[in-house]
């Protein structure tokens, strides 16, 4: 009866029939389902009870993006919750859920909708108010004297909203204004984070998602702070970044969300890379460009796309010869290597050749 | 529309717009910039010293080219003293290389530099041709890589140079730091950024003074100071991760033009990063690598995508069944075709998982030709060792792809050519 050609077994429970191919193994929907849960919780081992001390409440902060991917976090991480409260009658930490509403979000319908209907989902946690990017002046009280450095003011009374837009539309590049948006994004989640106690941001992202994050890095000039960009761990901004989803392919967590029987995570599941047809060149991104890049190379080789953020975790960022300051718009480490291509000033070569892209 | 004037002497009208930083200034300035610009990477770096005699590498195409007239110039402009030399190598590839020689030697006259020529056939015995009648289109790159380095060091230790530069672009430098984190190569990105390479134990040091020239602006300036130049590519096959990167690096070319200088800060910034026990191996001068270039540096490397992608595969496939015994080697075999000669030249590393521990080079001599290798026998020979094992046996050809009728006549041949020398 076991004859592999006509029976198709899951290999992990060898009972049920393998509906998925995942990494050349074929499983069932349990053993997915199990399998990306796992990969999930192996990365929080960091925030189990065993880590606490005393009496300690411990919080993290978990941004959504509307993604797949943080949603399926939020949901693994909820689960997990769950069943803590079921055998110990408490959890190891508490989750603190933000949504920050970008320029480009505006005018979309079903935005608030949504985080309506995960505020009532997902109700034993957390849920903060829709924050705008601009809230990013309020929160963060360095961020304009810093931002200086790119040549960017505040004119007079100038409202926060107007002075977003105004800085946005100084970038002559998309981007450098992506650049730019991302760098404000970060700004603005690690700021909530300790406003309201957290001591870690635990970020969404996906393999493919780190791998095009490390490649624009590369491609920007921002290869020297690569590690910051991906490192587990303490960071610069004095908050902890974690991400636990960095085992997963953003196709797996695809699957995943068509599997778990949730509409919230259905609405999501199909409406993720959709790889929009090359635009223009100049009105694309390098951002854009190389998620694209990995999305599609993904496609064909998972595990070379995989492997970059392998071997760009090997780089290690405290090789102290090298490092001389904190950029101090991206809040990342300055790398003064030997060659000819160090900038004046104290910007990080990153930021100095954004601030080339923004004419104020 | 009045015309641009040259935004540098403000005199001129503007001919040249440079791709590296959209400036529009005359052809004399640019010619001037272009050149000024190599004088600083020179002088910053200290590549030379004054009576030296320098190599250049030159292949008769655009870069070398471009290498040697700058060279040239700036020799007599700012009186280096350096005693300059033409090395070529004769891969044997007939309807290229014999052409483009032809080149080098029109090159050697017009810039009176005294020309060698190093070929692979005196060397090793076979010529590239007859190579890949052997193995084959895919894979011979990295043969000719391998050959390629040794042929540089030999033929410049016969005219008794201790240093040769080669042509390397910018873009060929960005082009390797995204391949080799493509392919997950840390210690090659910690070297392939530096402009002078040398290894402890190659008497021979390596220099790219082209490292930051873009190459559109080598076109440019090829094309205007009317250089003579061949510019026809390989005709062997391009190698799989090269051409991904490539194609990446044109397309984020497009996107800012600053995009190549961007990811050369980058790869010498992280190459800063990477920690010694894994970047602090000697450079081995026996591989074949993202020096070993005349062909357009798009060929130099025989692993394909397909067969990186199933070994990692393989190694995660393994790594998930692995338990407490750990058998190193057992599965991750890679499935090559044709001969066994033709495995990557990161068999060593792939073979199996390594495990933590990082095993440093050792350099030593090879025991057969007394080149510098880390191995017993170095790359050259053992390659050399697999096409010479199948020469006695022209007759059983198993697995063997691409084969032509022609073949056993020009073994025949070359293996009269090897008992000869």
């Amino acid at each position: 009866m076991d004859d592999p050609a006509t029976t198709d077994l899951c290999v992990d429970c060898r009972e049920r029939d393998a509906s998925l191919s995942i990494r050349n193994r074929r499983l069932c929907s349990a053993c997915f389902m199990r399998y990306v849960t796992s990969k999930v919780l192996k990365r929080m081992e960091s925030f189990r009870f065993k880590t606490l001390s005393g009496d300690d409440r411990r919080r993290l902060l978990l941004p959504v993006s509307g993604g797949v991917s943080s949603l399926v976090l939020l949901h693994v991480l909820d689960a997990q919750l769950q069943r803590q409260i079921a055998s110990r009658n408490r959890t190891a930490y508490d989750l603190v859920v933000l949504r920050v509403v970008l320029p480009e979000d505006e005018g979309s319908t079903t935005l608030k909708g949504d985080y309506e209907e995960l505020a009532r989902k997902f109700s034993a946690h957390r849920i903060l108010p829709l924050l705008d990017l601009q809230a990013v002046f309020k929160l963060d009280t360095h961020i304009e004297r810093d931002f200086e450095h790119l040549g960017l003011r505040r004119h007079g009374s100038e409202s926060d909203e107007s002075f977003l837009n105004r800085m946005l539309s100084c970038a002559t590049s998309v981007t450098a204004r992506a650049d730019l948006q991302s760098i404000l994004l970060q700004r603005l989640i690690v700021s909530a984070a300790r406003q309201h106690g957290c001591e870690s941001v635990v970020w969404g992202h996906s393999d493919s998602r780190l791998a095009a994050l490390v490649l624009a890095d590369v491609a920007k000039g921002r290869g020297g702070s690569v590690p910051s960009t991906i490192a587990d761990g303490p960071s610069l901004h004095g908050i902890n970044s974690n991400y636990p989803m960095r085992d997963l392919f953003k196709t797996e967590l695809q699957s995943y969300a068509q599997l778990v029987p949730d509409p919230l995570l259905a609405k999501v599941a199909d409406s993720g890379e959709t790889t929009a047809p090359p635009t223009a060149m100049r009105h694309t991104s390098i951002d854009t460009l190389l998620r694209t890049y990995i999305h599609s190379q993904g496609e064909k080789y998972p595990g070379i796309m995989a492997n970059v953020v392998r071997t760009a975790s090997k780089l290690d960022g405290r090789q102290a010869s090298t490092i001389t300051a904190t950029c101090p718009v991206c809040i990342r480490l300055i790398v003064r290597s030997q060659g000819l291509l160090n900038p004046d000033g104290n910007l990080c070569y990153g930021c100095d050749r954004m601030r080339n892209d923004i004419k104020s | 529309m009045p015309p641009t004037t040259c935004e540098v002497c403000k005199d001129a009208r503007a001919a040249v717009i440079r791709p590296k930083n959209s400036q529009k200034i005359c052809k004399r300035c640019f010619l001037e910039v272009f050149e000024s610009e190599i004088h600083e990477t020179i002088v910053s770096n200290n590549l030379f010293y004054r009576g030296e005699r320098v190599a250049i590498g030159a292949s008769g195409g655009k870069d070398s080219t471009v290498l040697a007239s700058v060279l040239k110039t700036l020799n007599e402009r700012h009186d280096y003293g350096l005693n300059l030399v033409l090395l070529s190598i004769d891969e044997g590839i007939k309807g290229y290389r014999d052409d483009s020689l032809e080149t080098v030697k029109r090159n050697a006259l017009q810039y009176e530099m005294p020309l060698e020529i190093v070929g692979y056939d005196q060397l090793y015995g076979w010529t590239m041709d007859q190579v890949v009648a052997q193995v084959g289109k895919k894979g011979n790159c990295t043969y000719c890589g391998v050959f390629r380095r040794q042929a540089l060091d030999r033929g410049a230790a016969k005219l008794g140079i201790k240093h040769v530069v080669t042509g390397h672009n910018a873009d060929d430098v960005a082009e390797t730091v995204m391949m080799n984190l493509l392919r997950g190569d840390l210690p090659r990105l910690a070297r392939a950024t530096s402009i002078v390479t040398s290894s402890a134990a190659s008497a021979i040091k390596r220099s790219k003074p082209l490292k930051y020239a873009y190459e559109k602006e080598i076109v440019l300036y090829a094309h205007h100071k009317k250089l003579d130049y061949f510019s026809t590519e390989c005709i062997y096959s391009p190698e799989a991760f090269r051409g991904s990167a490539r194609t990446l690096i044109k397309d984020l070319e497009r996107i800012r033009p600053s995009s190549i200088l961007d990811i050369v800060k980058s790869g010498e910034d992280m190459a800063a990063l990477v920690p010694p026990e894994v970047g602090g191996s000697v450079s081995c001068a026996g591989e074949a690598e993202e020096e070993a270039n005349s062909c357009g540096s798009r060929n130099t490397n025989g692993d394909s995508m397909d067969l990186v992608e199933k070994q990692l595969a393989l190694n995660e496939a393994a790594a998930e069944r692995e338990t407490e015994i750990k058998v190193p080697t057992a599965t991750a075999k890679p499935q090559v075709t044709g001969h066994p000669a033709a495995v990557s030249i990161h068999d060593k590393k792939s073979n199996g998982r390594r495990k933590g521990k990082i095993v440093k080079q050792v350099m030593g001599q090879c025991e057969r030709c007394g080149y510098m290798s880390s191995q017993k026998v170095c790359k050259a020979c053992s390659l050399l060792e697999g096409l010479n094992k199948s020469r006695p046996h022209t007759s059983i050809e198993v697995g063997v792809e691409d084969e032509e009728a022609s073949t056993t006549l020009m073994r025949e041949v070359a293996g009269i050519a090897i008992s000869a020398g």
